[in-house]
This record gives C-alpha cells, structure tokens and sequence, in this order.
C-alpha cells in the first residue's frame, strides 16, 4: 500500500482501509452467525426523516407549553429507540451456511446457494439478502426449517473471482432503524467467457481417421445403435453393462452403442487464430454451447491442455472451466482484496 | 412482493386500505375546525383514490392538481380571517394532507403520509386536550403505529393478528421510557410567539361593554373556567370573579382606562396609589383556577387574588394581566379579605378618571343624580335610595328595548328594563354625576358547584358586570346594582332570574345542565366533568415549575451531569429489559435428546474435551471414553441412547430418562482431562 503512497486517491484509500477493517472484523467464513460483532446498525433515511418529525413535534410542545405534544414527540422517540433493539433481534441469531455455487458466463449471473437458519426463536421478518448487483430476496423465517436460498451474482471477468460481501439488511419492524451485515462466504466464482457468435465450424473428424488417438470405437458412447461388447473399464455408466454376460459368469462386460452421427469434433485453439486471447475463447465458448445443442461428441485442445471427446454435462463442465481459466493467474483470495 | 420493491411500484391494494384508515382517523380529528369544503374535498380524493387503485380512473394530471391545490388552499383562505395564527397554518397543513392522498404511490409516499398522520394528530392537541379526543388520539396512534410496521412487513393481506401485537409491544415498551423523558427532559420555555388561534375565534368577557354585549353571551353554554378551592367554596353571592375595570365611558361603550399603570410592590410611585391592605387575620381563599383559552390577556379571580405561579401584572384599578391567553391555563390564586385601603384619598388621576362622564349626553339622569345626592347626607344613603329605586321599578330581561344616544337617560326614565350591562352602567353614571368615583367591572358571577368533587364550574352565561365605588374612609366597595333588581340572578344563577319566555332563548347554552332535575342524567354529566377536569388539571400542571421543583427534591442540585444520570439509569435498565426479552438465549433444539446432549457436552468440555465440529455423538462418546476408561461403559451406553434418541424414528422420548439420569450421575463424579501441550513438557 505504501508503495503508492499519495498517489493513490483518497477516497480508494479510504475505501481500502474500509475492506481491510471489515475483514477483520468480519472474517470470511463458510458458515457465518450474525452477531453483535457482524451486525450494523444506525437510522435509516426514513428513520432521519422521523427524527426530523420528533423535533419539530418537539419544538411544537415546548413553544406552546402543551404537555400532551410534549408527550407524544417523547413517544415517537422511545418507539425508534425501541425500534434498535427490535431491528437488531430481527438479524442476530440468523447463520447463513454456503452450499454450492454455480458457475456463469461473463455478462450473466452466477448462482450462489445458501441456507438460512435461526438458531433463536424468533418470527424473523423481511430479512432482505443480496449479492451487489443481483436481486434481492426478503425473507421471514417462522420455523426452525432450514430455507434453501439461490442467489444470483452478476459474472463481469472471466476465471475465479471473489464475488464480495453478501449484503443482508432489514427495517423490520418500523423502518426508522437499519441494521445489516455484510459477510464474506470465503469462495470463488467461475466465470466462463461470454460467448461470442461465430460461423467457425470446428474441424470434423470421421471414424476412420487412423492418426487420432481416440478411436470412437472403442469409446462407450451413448447413443442409440448397439455396436458391440468390450471388457468392463472403470468408470463406464453402470446403465451399459451387460447384465446379461454377468449372468453368465463371463465377468462384467459394456455394451458399447452408437451416435447415429458417426463423426466427433475438435474445438482446436489453432482454428481461432488472428484474433485476441479473450475473444478466442469466447468464440470457442460459444461453439461449446452449439455443440452441446446439437449431442455431438467433441473434444478441446488449449496450447498445454487436451480434453478427450466426450459428451454430457459434466464433459461440458470441463471444457468451460478449462476455457474460464486459460492463461489465468492462480487467485488468491488475500491479495484480491486489495 | 419486498418491502423495497414497492418503492416505486403502485401500493397494493391492501396497504391502500391502512393509509386510508389512517388517513381518515387523522382528518377527522381536525373535522370541526376546517372549512366544510375540505371535507367535500376530503371525499372526492378518497372515492377517487380507490377508483385508481381499482384501475378505473387515473392519477389527475399537472393541471387537475393544480387546480386542486388552487381550490383548496382558496377555501382555507377565505374561512380563516387571520392569517398570522396556527390556526390556519394548521388549517393549511391539513389541506395538503388530504390533497397528499390522491398523489400517494409507491413506499415513499406511504411512509410520507403516515408521518404527517403523525403531525397532524400532534396538531390536533393544540386545539383539544379533553379526555374524550386524547383517547381519540391514543386510538388513532395506536392504528397509524400498526400501519407503519404493516408496511414494513412481508405479507401482503391485513395485519395479521401478530402485526397488531408486535405493534401493542412496541408501543408498551416505549411508554416507560417516554414518561422518564417526559418526567425529567429540561423543559424551555416558548420559542416564538404565533397566536394559536384568530381573535375572532374566541368567545367571553371582551375588554369593552356596549349594552347587549352580555345579554348575548348569556345563550352561550360553553366552560369559562373551573375552580377548586382548598378549604370551603365561599357561597354563590360571593362568588364575584373579578377580571377587568372599565372606566372611560363615551356615552354609550364602557373600555378599560387609558391610564397603564402596573403596580410594581413597593416602590416609590406605587405608594401614590390606594391598594388594598389584607386583613392578616382572617384566612385566605386558596383555589386554583383553570381557565379555556379566552384570546384576552386578563385573569380572573375573587377579588384581590395573588396569583402564585403564573408572570402577572397588578394593574392599578387592581387587574391581573399577564401574557395572551391562546389556550388552557392554570394558576393558583390566594384571595384574601382586605381590612382597609393603603391611602385614604385616591391619586389624582384616579380620582379625575373616575368621576369622567362625556359632555352632553344624559343630561337628566346627570341633573336627577345631583337632586338626589343633595338631598341625602351620606353616600352610603345616595346608594342605598338609587338601588331602592332600581329595585322598585326595574325589571330584569334578556331582551331589552333598543337605546339610542342617550342610552342611560332612555334606559333609566323609559325603558325600564335591561340586563346587567344596562344597570351597572347606569349606577356607575349615577354615582359620578353625584360625585362619587365609581367604575364598572365586568367578570363572572356564581357558577355551577360539582357535588361530586367540590369545585365550580363557570360557563359564559354566568358573566356579569357590576360596580365599584370609592367611599371615604372604606376604600372601593363593590356594589351590584342587578342584585337590587333580581336578587335571584346572584343567589342561583341567571336561569332562575330569568321569565319563561327569556328562558326559551338561553335553552341552547343549558342544553346538558337543562336535564338537572333528571337526578341520574345531572350525575352523568358531573360525573364526566370532572373526569375532564382531573385530566386537564394533571395534563396541564406538570409544566417547567413543577419540574423545577421536583427535580431539585430528587437531586438536591440540579447540574446536565445529574440530570442525564436521572435520565440514563432508568432508561437503561428499561432498554436492558426489552433487550433481554428479545435477545436472551434461548437455543433452538429439535428434540428433547439433543438439548440433553448439548448439556453432555458442555459438560465435558468443562472437564477438558469438547465436542469437534462434525464429530457424531457415537464418535464423540467413543473419543471421550478412550481419555476416560474407567467411565467407558457409561459412555458406550450414553452413545447407544443417544443414536437411538436422535437418529432412529419412533424411539424418540423413550430413552430420554435414562439420558438424564446418566447426565445426572457424570456431573457428580469429579474427573478432568488435560491437554499435554508441547509447551507444557
């Protein structure tokens, strides 16, 4: 920091020491209590609006000596004191744990599933939680019943990003007092390139082609004709074997089928070529997403990474993730913060 | 639906059904003080409120709404005839209000509308403080209070029931509070000065006396002031609430003296006036008064009171004048009897002014007053025979005959009958023509004692105007020339002295008290008057003084460092309360076993091993016992029960006695695991 000494200005500084003070205070958790120490509180807009009111009901009183506006102005003030107490109870005992968190393309959202206990009982009402820049939930929480939140977070960089402090706030119950937590859920989002259209058709492959490494043939494909039977290798779907041979006593077998589409494709970084790293991949990101739609069986190259044809969810994961994160830097959460 | 999505959004329809509640409750308070127009206004934007949330009509546009703000404001405008009074600020601020209403969209102006709601029943107690509209306005707090948490909850619909307790809890917990800052808060005194209501909007004694002034104010009904003495209340025909000396007469209208002279105690130009000088043996009438607003800047009291707790001046002719009375006040007063005057001759210009009559009118009644006094020797004798002729001749009515210029001559020679403005005047012109200083003093006489709790209560119809005059050697005396005439008026009160027929014309103004003879009915109606009174006197005498004094017996000094430890304590150990209710911990458990084994290990962690995070309870028991092995067996048997209790269905409850009686027996036995730590070694 002190590296850039004044040059950096003020208001970065400020908010800087601001993040660094709130990390302390707050420290990044997967699974987070609010508590006085995580907790905020001070008047709303609208509470500084009633606090105007006070006064002025005040002025109202003292000047025409009426005890009974006196009281009332007293009153008001006793109810937003009041209200501090009753805005804080509304947050405190909440425990929000992470559960899983869904990768997004840059431009779209990524989601983040929470579950929102009370460890108190209390009838907590229109708790409203939200990532910085994704819709905001309100929620009441009446039971001891765990609630299943997904929140969607807005994705604006390619590869792991720390998405920020989870903002929690409530009113509840007159909405002169606000009290909220902002807390930090120690996780990453991945965000695949923003897909960019494109007409580049990725090279095809026929069966016969004698110098890939991947013969289709020997691959359990999914599709719908029965080609043959071959020997049980791990990690083929418990749904292809051959219960029958088992039957036998000849040992566990595969079935193998095949794609009515008898050609597999590779997405090759070279076919991109003369154009910038970032678009590249976003082109590339857009003919995964093609090729998913269409049920053909493709395979990436990436200069230093090779990922075997294949198909399915889980295959499509992999060749994302594997596009979100080329040529990044490893990131680290610490040095993010920043 | 969120309570932050509908900051711009259309109020649904439910929360548009509360602020109109609200809305209503808050103009109604204000209903018999704004112009009938407004309430006109006030239906048409309610009907077209609802016909836009029912999506039938539209929002007004630019033009529609200026044109009721144009319309509105000119009919506020032109009801009030004063600008420069709360009264028609009060009157204005209401109007936005309910012109606010049509314009009221998302949460913003909900919010908005219900704080103004707020304003105006604040408002509201500057123009009523009775007991009937404070519960009014307790009622209405209580609904707008509802409204506001309402709007900040997430349930579209009506508040639930557990809206509206939430809200009595709210409201509950911050009485105590509000009273300890009511009770203990420095109070200041008036910031600016801006009458609460115009002039013309009180009713009462004025500061001037024409003939028909009082004959009018006998149909008014409404209170003038109350009274509680200490000791007994002096009987009715003493009962001569003094208030103003009219002195300068121009033939036909009585004002107050053009001389100002306020009596300072004791200083030097003082002594040049005759004051009374009280009779220190003869106790004093000690009474308290609370007086309705009167727009007047006098007090009334039993002649010569000492006002005590109130800034008041002591005018020469022996007013009380202080500041200008805009609304309820309280004073207590000491009337002592008087045992003679401090100087025996009045002060020139007294005297001067006393004696005045206007050149050229009532000439006969001038040349009568003359014959008589000569041929009387004394002027307790000239008095005596003018209140026989009074008595001989008048008659005492509500509606007399008009006057014309020489009102005293015609009254006195023709007329014949008047009421006590007539007779008042006329005696007091009679006695200046005979050279004796007299002046007319207008206040109320009598009034209604309360059986109940002994206090009076005095109406406008009771206000009278009498005489005084300067005898040698006595000093001023009061004389009552309507007594002379109708005796009854200061024995029982004006209804008794009046003719059937004058009756008819006063019924309006008895309009409760007429019921009297209907015992049950009479005791209803004393019975709420003084409920009004107790709450009037309670609400008004807590004021800057008593506080003063009351703080000073609790603190013995008052310094801002007492005053806000008065003020903390008590108001933290009531704000620690509430925070205990809602944040005491009360953990949340499933079933009865896991709370008993939450305590199993909290007890073990005391003895040095706690539980790990995601560590099952059989891995847990299983752990402990290897630190433990001489309790292995209570251990095993504890897991066994504990999976039972918390993981299978149907077993729940049953093993839940052998638990705690386990939990029981570890407690007692005295076992400890320590940690050997490299650094310890």
């Amino acid at each position: 920091m002190s590296r850039y000494g004044l040059l950096m200005p003020l208001q970065q500084r400020i908010r800087a020491y601001y993040k660094r003070w709130l990390r302390r205070r707050v420290p990044p958790q997967k699974q987070q209590q609010l508590y006085q120490r995580n907790i905020f509180i001070f008047p709303s807009l609208s509470g500084l609006t009633f606090l105007c009111l006070i006064i002025l009901l005040w002025l109202l009183g003292t000047n025409y000596q009426n005890n009974l506006i006196l009281a009332l102005s007293f009153l008001l003030l006793s109810l937003m004191i009041v209200s501090i107490l009753h805005t804080y109870a509304n947050l405190s005992g909440l425990q929000f744990t992470l559960n899983d968190t869904t990768p997004g393309f840059v431009g779209a959202h990524a989601q983040i599933t929470l579950t929102v206990k009370r460890t108190r009982p209390r009838h907590y009402q229109a708790v409203i939680i939200h990532w910085a820049g994704g819709a905001s939930h309100s929620i009441d929480l009446a039971s001891d019943a765990p609630v299943t939140l997904t929140l969607s977070v807005p994705v604006t960089q390619r590869g792991y990003a720390d998405p920020g402090r989870l903002k929690i706030n409530t009113v509840f119950p007159l909405g002169v007092i606000r009290a909220w937590a902002y807390l930090d859920f120690d996780t990453l989002l991945l965000g695949y390139p923003k897909p960019i259209e494109n007409d580049k058709t990725p090279q095809q492959h026929s069966l016969d082609d004698t110098d890939d490494q991947y013969a289709v043939k020997t691959r359990p494909g999914n599709g719908d004709e029965f080609a043959g039977i071959r020997e049980y290798q791990p990690g083929d779907s418990p749904r292809q074997i051959n219960w029958r041979s088992l039957a036998r006593g000849q040992g566990l077998a595969t079935k193998l089928f095949e794609h009515n589409v008898d050609q597999y494709l590779w997405l090759d970084w070279q076919q991109f070529s003369g154009l910038s790293t970032e678009v590249r991949l976003s082109q590339m990101c857009f003919c995964v997403l093609a090729i998913e739609q269409s049920t053909m069986t493709y395979g990436l190259r990436l200069p230093g990474i090779d990922i075997a044809p294949a198909q399915g969810a889980s295959h499509q994961q992999a060749v994302l993730s594997a596009l979100a994160t080329f040529d990044m830097p490893a990131v680290d959460r610490v040095v993010n913060l920043s | 639906m969120t309570p932050y999505s509908n900051k711009t959004d259309d109020i649904p329809r439910y929360q548009l059904w509360l602020l109109l509640t609200v809305h209503g409750l808050a103009f109604l308070s204000h209903l018999p003080r704004v112009p009938i127009t407004l309430s006109l206004a006030y239906i048409i934007i309610v009907i077209w409120r609802v016909k836009i949330t029912q999506g039938q009509w539209n929002y007004p546009n630019r033009w529609v709404k200026a044109l009721l703000v144009v319309v509105a404001v000119g009919a506020v405008v032109s009801h009030y005839d004063q600008w420069f009074a709360l009264e028609s600020l009060v009157g204005l601020l209401v109007t936005a209000f309910v012109l606010k209403l049509i314009e009221v969209k998302g949460y913003r102006d909900a919010i908005g509308l219900v704080y103004i709601a707020y304003l105006i029943i604040a408002c509201h107690f500057l123009f009523n403080q009775t007991l009937l509209m404070t519960l009014y306005a307790v009622v209405t707090l209580w609904v707008i209070t509802a409204v506001l948490l309402a709007l900040h909850e997430n349930q579209p619909g009506k508040p639930s029931r557990r809206t509206l307790r939430l809200t009595s809890a709210l409201l509950l917990q911050s009485v105590p509070l509000m009273l300890v800052m009511f009770f203990i808060l420095p109070r200041f005194g008036a910031l600016w000065s801006v009458p609460i209501q115009s002039d013309s909007s009180y009713t009462g004694v004025s500061d001037s006396m024409s003939p028909g002034d009082f004959s009018n104010l006998t149909r008014n009904g409404e209170l003038a002031f109350r009274a509680s003495f200490d000791g007994p209340i002096p009987v009715v025909s003493d009962r001569y609430w003094r208030g103003l000396v009219l002195t300068d007469f121009d033939g036909r209208r009585w004002q107050r003296s053009a001389l100002s002279i306020v009596l300072s105690g004791d200083s030097f130009m003082d002594r040049a006036y005759a004051t009374p000088v009280i009779n220190t043996e003869r106790e004093a009438n000690s009474y308290q008064i609370v007086l309705e607003a009167t727009g007047q800047d006098w007090l009334y009291t039993l002649p010569y009171g000492q006002v005590q707790n109130r800034a008041v001046a002591r005018s020469v002719q022996q007013e009380l004048v202080g500041k200008l009375i805009d609304q309820r006040i309280q004073y207590r007063v000491n009337s002592s009897a008087i045992s003679a005057w401090s100087k025996p001759t009045l002060a020139p210009q007294i005297r001067r002014e006393s004696l005045f009559l206007p050149e050229g009118f009532n000439e006969k009644t001038n040349a009568m007053a003359k014959q008589w006094r000569s041929e009387v020797d004394s002027d307790q004798a000239y008095i005596r025979r003018v209140l026989d002729f009074y008595n001989a001749r008048f008659s005492y009515t509500l509606s007399p005959p008009l006057l014309g210029r020489d009102s005293v001559d015609e009254f006195l020679f023709s007329s014949l009958a008047g009421f006590c403005e007539h007779f008042s005047s006329s005696f007091v012109v009679l006695m200046r023509s005979a050279g004796i200083p007299a002046r007319v003093v207008v206040g109320y006489q009598g009034g209604e004692i309360n059986d109940i709790d002994q206090y009076v209560m005095v109406y406008q119809y009771d206000a009278h105007a009498w005489a005084e005059v300067w005898l040698a050697g006595k000093g001023w005396v009061r004389v009552d020339p309507t007594a002379a005439v109708a005796p009854n008026r200061v024995e029982q009160g004006l209804r008794e002295a009046l003719t059937d027929t004058d009756r008819e014309q006063v019924s309006d103004a008895y309009s409760l008290s007429r019921y009297r003879s209907v015992a049950w009915l009479n005791r209803l109606r004393l019975e709420w008057d003084r409920l009004n009174f107790r709450w009037q006197r309670w609400v008004l005498s807590y004021d800057k003084q008593t506080q003063k004094n009351w703080l000073r017996e609790l603190l013995g000094d008052i310094t801002p460092l007492r005053i806000a430890l008065v003020l903390l304590i008590p108001g933290g150990v009531l704000l620690a309360i509430v925070a205990w209710g809602l944040l005491r911990n009360r953990r949340v458990y499933n079933t009865p076993e896991a709370a008993v084994f939450h305590e199993f290990t909290r007890l073990l962690a005391r003895r040095g091993l706690p539980l790990e995070s995601g560590e099952t309870p059989a891995h847990y028991c299983e752990r402990v016992s290897v630190h433990f092995p001489f309790l292995k067996q209570r251990f095993d048997e504890i897991s066994l029960l504990l999976n039972a209790g918390l993981y299978q269905d149907g077993n729940q409850g049953d093993n839940l006695d052998a638990l705690k009686r386990h939990l029981r027996a570890l407690k007692k036995i005295k076992f400890s695991y320590v940690q050997h730590s490299s650094e310890s070694s």
